[in-house]
């Protein structure tokens, strides 16, 4: 234990690799191509970063100073810097997730790049990132636009120590998650036992529903909202939980409060169109229930029973994990939870850890 | 309990329905296809004449299959839906197709001398 009474698990903190680091990682002629290609900007080679409305950082002012001096010391993002970020953070063991691979649902065409991004990523953080004795994990994002290599690479790696899930970037996938093109992924995932993580990305949320939102709140307040809102709507509605009811099924980055209004929304709807999905047998917040939440970036309201009625709304703090999201510009810290007043102490444990450990195993 | 006469059974042919006003309840009475269901006529979510709603049957689906698409069909209970919103109801129970928790009054119809009655 570190700087809190509790064992505490981020499930959801990022690993900012530039692909320089993953060339060596890539077959050729991706290799050569990745190295040969033009701009200093690394995320560049590949084309596949979104470029968003504004700046992250709101021009300069949010300030990672220690972070700064984290990469100063380990010479850039690498993986000497973590035991640095966990220490910071105050967690005992961390959830490290691809800067870069949440931009998948950019790539649209019939192109290899999501599923050459995805291996050599995962060969990349087996190889020199993960080290489960320490607590340092991570999840295969999964290329969703090829399902086959999908599976393919489900069934190379789950029985990794460190490969904790599979993630899916939710911003963009066309169809949506529910379509049956997906169901290979989450056989495979289901016989594997490996949670499948829906995570919010910045990839393609300029463009979600309609461009030309101008700042950049705009696009991330709707954007990552949007994002997960329309895959748990198609998740659910389509009934992936029925088809693979071992499956388990995690959504991060969109916060708590939307999860009791996509809850309420569609039972409303279910109980006048309940015909449209015929695969359900019970009401769509029932399933909700039975899938987990990451809790960041944790609204907090003035009156503090409100986020006290949305936690019991959803079925209380079994179905939440803590997830920091650093070192990304909204993190939260452990003391997001560790403060909250109308938790008591093991449900703040819960959160902090017991969660993770039921749906991870860590 | 009391049993309410309703008409002659020569009055409800198959394939008709009748709406009637008893104790101050509307009700409606079904004959589908020589059998006979009688169903309150407000609808539980907002009152609506559901008994003049559509009577069909409840769309099922099986998972036939990892990526194939799901095979809907139509089982063999009978559903009345209500045509302010949709809601549906088993026809036989009244117990609503997407939660069990909320259902529509039924009763029970029987005949004696050609006469129709409602339990009610
Ligand atoms: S009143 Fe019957 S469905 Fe709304």
């Amino acid at each position: 234990m570190g700087k809190y009474k509790y064992r505490v698990v981020d499930s959801d903190a990022h690993y900012m690799e530039g692909l320089d680091q993953l060339v060596d990682y890539f077959p050729e002629p991706w290799k050569s191509r990745m190295i040969g290609s033009s701009g200093k900007d690394k995320a560049s080679i590949a084309g596949i970063y979104p470029i968003s409305t504004g700046d992250r950082s709101v021009f300069g002012r949010i300030q990672r100073d220690e972070f700064t001096e984290m990469q100063r010391n380990a010479g850039g993002f690498t993986p000497e810097i973590i035991p640095d970020v966990m220490e910071f953070l105050g967690v005992d063991a961390i959830n490290m997730l691809s800067q870069k691979m949440l931009t998948f649902s950019r790539i649209k065409g019939d192109d290899p790049r999501a599923t050459l991004l995805a291996n050599a990523y995962t060969d990349y953080m087996l190889d020199k990132v993960v080290n489960p004795d320490e607590g340092i994990y991570t999840m295969a994002p999964l290329p969703f636009q090829e399902p086959k290599e999908a599976v393919e690479l489900i069934d190379r790696v789950s029985h990794e120590k460190g490969i904790i899930g599979g993630c899916f970037a939710t911003a963009g996938p066309e169809p949506p998650f529910g379509n049956r093109k997906y169901d290979p992924i989450y056989e495979a995932a289901e016989a594997n036992n490996l949670p499948i993580v829906f995570h919010a990305g910045g990839g393609g949320i300029d463009e979600f529903v309609n461009a030309g939102y101008e700042k950049f709140i705009e696009t991330h307040v709707l954007g990552f909202l949007m994002a997960n809102q329309s895959q748990i709507t198609s998740l659910v509605i389509q009934g992936i939980p029925e088809k693979f009811p071992n499956l388990k099924i995690v959504f991060q980055e969109s916060g708590v409060f939307w999860i009791p209004l996509m809850m309420h929304r569609l039972d409303t709807e279910y109980l006048k169109r309940q015909s449209e999905a015929p695969l359900l047998t019970k009401k769509p917040s029932e399933y909700i229930k039975d899938m987990y939440f990451g809790i960041q970036p944790l609204e907090v309201p003035e009156d503090l029973s409100y986020l006290r009625q949305v936690i019991d709304m959803i079925g209380g703090t079994d179905r939440l994990l803590y997830a920091s999201d650093y070192p990304h510009w909204d993190y939260d810290p452990p003391s997001a939870i560790t403060d909250l007043s109308i938790l008591s102490e093991d449900e703040k444990q819960r959160v902090l850890a017991g969660t993770a450990h039921e749906v991870f195993g860590i | 309990m009391t049993q309410v006469p309703i008409c002659d059974v020569t009055e409800l042919p198959p394939g008709e329905r009748k709406i009637v006003e008893l104790e101050g309840k509307s009700i409606g009475i079904f004959n589908i296809d020589g059998t006979y269901y009688a169903a309150s006529n407000t609808c539980p979510h907002r009152g609506g004449p559901v008994c003049t709603g559509r009577i069909g049957h409840e769309l099922l689906a099986d998972f036939v299959g990892v990526g194939l698409r799901v095979k809907e069909h139509f089982g063999p209970n009978l559903v009345l839906a209500c045509p302010w919103h949709g809601w549906e109801f088993n026809l036989e129970t009244g117990v609503h197709l997407g939660d069990s928790r909320i259902s529509l009054p039924v009763y029970e119809v029987t005949i004696h001398d050609k006469t129709l009655f409602i339990e009610i």
